[in-house]
Formats: structure tokens, sequence, C-alpha cells
């Protein structure tokens, strides 16, 4: 077997490992394809009624993009003008008016994001069946011929919710004992400060997958403190997936990628914490 | 051990709503914005669909929105459309409904003055003669299928000879080549083929077949 194999065959194994308490918030799925802009708008419309039952709350996402670039190191504003970027969106809320699912669906791919509720962690299975049932769908409404790049991101969340036994009575996170990376920083200190905001890209597999990972401080409404471990898959191919079936067998694949840096980057006492099943 | 006292924040539309991000600490304003000076943002969408995407309006160039930072409301650059922010993303909407009343008023002739003057910069920021190849109906024609391969060639009534595209051409898929046809084409800008619908067989009359042999 080659180190590629063993590889994928590990990624597959760690890939069953489930657990009753993840500290995941939202996974997010999105196959990118080849659609032309006439295409695109012509069936947006279409789009909307077709996907209406299963999200029936159609809110647009709005960005207002500021471009700035680093010029030796003095943040300036870009020449290219402000732009606003307006991305369809398509969701659906539980009783409690939590978001629960929603679908984006930008000009040139499809994004499905699931999120976890209180008392239901989700899992990527559901993401999975939910992909596989809107792609092909979404393939044929808009004549997507070909599938360049697939990705995975999974947003975990640390803190007082989701691991509270590291969490201490002034709010502090204990996050050496949670992560392998990121979380034990040599050297004699009391405790980490601001600036925490730590990212590193890891070279899967040549032309084919990369990881980001990106660890960082938030707070949230209630200004509690939080850190977000956030895992991102990309997948890609030299030549772009001609089929929905083979870009489903590429969300798999980055999924088993995922699981397995994700079972690398927590430490065991974290692992224990989230309850294997 | 993170402390709990950490970064100065920001709202930040990402995946995860609710949660916000600490601001790098060299993107700090020296001063607050001037608030009399508009700022200027060019809206990504050129392509608006009209008539439920049937018909497309293609803009020659983005919307250019100027936001008022006193009433955070934009302007667009002629078309006199002024909205709220936070509306923006009904702006494809309120393009193709500004483009209708603009165009159906010139058709009746009852512009006034002033949307005469947005009428023609609409006509110079869109691409009109488009608009209206794809929103005329289309018409009758007779022709007879001369092959389906390699290319679907199809000899016209008026003489004229053209090979079809292969999305119009699959509207003839079940004819035999050496037939006569009737359908409805939408011509595009050079006068080609775009599609063919409602197509019938078209049979010579017995009393055509009488009249030619007799004649």
């Amino acid at each position: 077997m080659s180190d590629a194999d063993a590889t994928l065959a590990k990624q597959s194994e760690t890939a069953q490992v489930r657990f009753r308490k993840p500290p995941i918030i939202e996974r997010v799925a999105t196959v990118s394809g080849n659609i032309s802009p006439e295409q695109f708008h012509s069936r947006m419309d279409s789009w909307k009624s077709i996907v209406a039952a299963d999200f029936p709350i159609y809110d647009p996402l709005t960005e207002w993009l500021l471009n700035v670039q680093e010029k030796d190191g003095v943040p300036l504003l870009d020449e290219a003008e402000p732009e606003v970027v307006v991305t369809h969106r398509f969701s659906r809320r539980n009783q409690n008016g939590d978001r629960t699912w929603s679908m984006r669906c930008p000009a040139d791919r499809l994004t499905l994001n699931l999120h976890s509720e209180h008392n239901e962690p989700h899992n990527f299975e559901e993401l999975f069946a939910a992909m596989a049932k809107w792609l092909p769908r979404w393939s044929d409404h808009f004549g997507a011929t070909a599938y360049p790049t697939v990705q995975l991101d999974y947003v975990n969340l640390l803190g007082p919710q989701t691991t509270p036994t590291f969490v201490d009575r002034n709010g502090g996170i204990q996050i050496n004992r949670l992560i392998e990376v990121f979380g034990k920083i040599p050297g004699p200190h009391i405790s980490i400060i601001a600036p925490y905001d730590c990212r590193v890209g890891l070279l899967i597999e040549p032309n084919r997958c990369m990881v980001n990972i990106h660890v960082h401080a938030v707070r949230d409404r209630d200004a509690a403190l939080h850190v977000r471990v956030d895992l991102q898959v990309i997948a890609t191919q030299r030549d772009p997936l001609t089929s929905a079936d083979a870009a489903m067998g590429e969300v798999r694949y980055t999924h088993d990628v995922l699981i397995g840096q994700f079972l690398a980057i927590f430490t065991e006492e974290a692992k224990t914490s989230f309850e294997p099943l | 051990m993170i402390a709990a006292d950490l970064p100065r924040t920001i709202q930040r539309p990402d995946y995860v709503e609710g949660f916000n991000v600490g601001v790098p600490k060299e993107l700090r304003a020296r001063q607050e914005p001037r608030r009399d000076r508009k700022t200027s943002f060019r809206f990504d969408q050129r392509i608006i669909p009209l008539d439920g995407g049937t018909v497309l309006l293609r803009l020659r160039q983005s919307l250019n929105l100027a936001v008022d930072p006193q009433t955070m409301r934009f302007e667009v650059d002629g078309w006199n459309i002024q909205l709220p922010c936070g509306e923006v993303a009904d702006l494809p909407r309120q393009i193709a409904r500004r483009f209708i009343e603009l165009f159906s008023k010139a058709d009746a002739r009852i512009l006034t003055e002033a949307e005469e003057q947005d009428w023609l910069h609409v006509l110079d920021e869109v691409d009109y003669t488009q608009f209206c190849v794809d929103r005329a109906a289309p018409h009758y024609v007779e022709g007879t299928l001369l092959r389906h391969t390699p290319v679907c060639r199809v000899e016209w009534h008026d003489g004229e000879f053209e090979n079809l595209n292969p999305q119009a051409a699959t509207a003839l898929r079940f004819l035999e080549a050496g037939q006569r046809f009737g359908a409805f084409v939408k011509l595009g800008k050079a006068n080609e083929v775009k599609s063919i619908e409602r197509v019938t067989m078209v049979f010579d009359s017995p009393e055509g077949l009488a009249d030619g042999a007799n004649g």
C-alpha cells in the first residue's frame, strides 16, 4: 500500500468516528460549477420557486466591500472602486426561530450550511444527503458543465456552551487543554492575551487537496469569550470533474480529510469531553 | 489559558452569525469619516432578468451606487432610483421595473421631459439591440431539413441555407432529411436562428399536387 493509499485508508477509518457533543456549530459544503452568467441570471427566479418548499425564507446576503491593499506594510485603499455584492440565500428556521439550514447560490457555486442546534448537534451525513439531493437539481437547472472545486468547512466553537469544563470562573478558556497546536505557548506567561489569531495551511495531496486551519478568539453577543477553530478542506482537480456524482465523491473525500484533521488538532482530553459514540 | 478580557470587536458578515471577530490592530481609523461626502460602490450584477428570465437586460457597465452616509440611502447614477442601503438586494427588480416603465412610456410616447433624459441615459447604459432581439416574438417560417449530421442544415423557404446551433437543432431531431417543416423561430442579432418551437410537418395538398401535375 502506498503512503497516499495508507493515508486515505486511515482517513476513511477516522471518518467513522462520531461524538455525542462535538463543538461543531456549523458545517458548510460548497461545490463550484461552470455556469454562464446568462444561464445563472435567467434561471434564478425559477430556482427560487424550486427551493421554496425546503428553504422557505429568502434572505439574501449583502456585503459592502472596501478593497484594501497592503504596500510595504501600509494598508491602502485599493484603486478599484468599492463593491456591493448580493448573494442569494434561502433558509429555514427551527421552532425557536434559529436558522438551521441555508443554501447560498453565488453565480458559480452551490453552498449548503447546516447549523447545530441546542440539543441537536446534527452530523455530516445529513449535510451529505442534502447536497446529494440538491446538487443534481442545481446542476440540471443552471446547466453546470464541470465542477472545479469542492470545499468543506467546519466551524468549531470552544467556550461556555460547548466546552464548559475548560472555562474558568472568570471566563478564561484553558485552550492548552483543548487543542494540540496554537494553545501550548512555550515560555513563562500568565495567560494568552490579544491578539490571538493563528492560521496555517496544509498540503494534503499535491494538485488535489489542501487544508486551512484558523484558530482565533471571538466574542458572542453577551461579550462572553469563545475560541473558534475553523477547519477548511479544499479539493481541486487538474481536470475538473464532469458529473455531479463525481463531485459528491469529492464531498465525501473532503470529509474524510477534515475528520482526520479534527482528530489531530483536539487533545485526547477534549475529545473525551465531546463524548465519543 | 486565554484571558477573558480579549480583543476589541466589530460585526462582520461571516459563516457564523452572532459572533464577533477581533479587529486587526493595524486597521484603526484616525478620525471619523466626513459625513458630507458620498461613497460610490459598484454593483456587481450586470445581467438583469426580465419576464421571469426569458429576456435579459445586459448592462454595458456596472451600476454605480452613491451612498449618502447621512441618510444611509443610495442613488443609482442615471437611473433616478433611490433606496435604503438595507434594500440593495432588491435593486435588480427596481432596475427591471424602471427600465420597463421608461420603455413602455417611450413606446406610448408619454415620457415627460425628465423621463426622456433618463431614457436617453438608460439607452446608453444597456444593450438595447440585444434586448429587442430577445424580446421579439417568434415568427412562423417554413423550410426543408437537409441533414442532421455533422451539423444540422436547413434550407429556408426564401432559398437561404443555414447551419443550426445544436440547441435549436434539437427541435428538428424527429424529422427525416428532406422533410419540409414549418416552425416558430426566434432570431438573434445577426438574423441567425436562436431557437425553434412548435414544429409542424408541411405536405403538399392533393389539390396542389394535381395543380402541379396539370401545370
